[in-house]
């Protein structure tokens, strides 16, 4: 197999770091979630915050993997590629992976919405939403890969 | 995924421009090698802006860089 450059390694770091975090962030919640008794309106509110501090944990997360990157690559290589540079060829995979989520994140929203609908468990409801945010995550990184590895 | 016609004989244009790296034309259009690498395997094409950069440091025409060559007679 063809070696990977740097570039194309980004989003395999990356894809591992999203994994990483989440478990991580996903352990933490469900420790705190078990150790309360909460009513509908609690469960409720508990679950949109776990959703929305996911994404800065996300954000972060990246920051720091692309810093490192940055750092490791420098020192082995003596080349000062940042990897968060884009160009026009890094635009368009950037353009088409974030399509694929879209088409993920979209998906998984009208079955988190039907599952609401369905009067489904909050519980279950939520982690819905809360995996596919993972698996947009994940879609994302890897369609960044494959457009990488074979074009656009 | 779809086709890319537009081949590019850069890897020799390269090659007698004092073995010139990619890293270094990478440089000099500013793009990653990453792109020059895409373009050279026609897994890419590059906009009309880029080729003629590319073209330019090779102080060539574009038609001397870049070739369109449609597959299955389709223009």
């Amino acid at each position: 197999m063809e070696k990977l450059s740097f570039e194309e390694k980004r989003p395999l770091f990356s894809l591992l770091t999203t994994i990483i975090s989440f478990i991580v962030y996903y352990w933490y919640v469900t420790g705190r979630y078990e150790e309360q008794t909460l009513d509908l309106q609690g469960e409720v509110e508990f679950w949109s915050a776990v959703i929305l501090i996911l994404i800065p944990v996300f954000i972060v997360s990246k920051i720091v993997l692309m810093i490192i990157l940055t750092i490791i690559n420098t020192i082995i290589s003596g080349d000062e590629t940042r990897f968060d540079k884009l160009n026009e060829f890094g635009k368009m995979i950037d353009i088409k992976a974030t399509r694929n989520v879209y088409h993920v994140f979209i998906s998984g929203f009208l079955i988190f919405l039907f599952s609401l609908s369905m009067s489904f468990n909050i519980f279950i409801s939520f982690n819905l939403l809360l995996f596919t945010i993972l698996v947009s995550a994940i879609i994302s990184d890897l369609s960044e890969f494959y457009y990488m590895r074979s074009g656009v | 995924m779809s086709k890319n016609y537009i081949s590019s004989n850069i890897r020799t244009l390269r090659f007698h421009k004092d073995e010139m790296t990619q890293q270094q034309l990478a440089e000099a259009v500013d793009v990653t090698r990453q792109t020059i690498v895409a373009i050279e395997k026609g897994k890419y094409s590059p906009s009309l802006e880029l080729a003629f950069k590319i073209a330019r440091v090779f102080d060539k025409k574009l038609d001397d860089v870049f070739a369109y060559e449609p597959v299955g007679g389709k223009k």
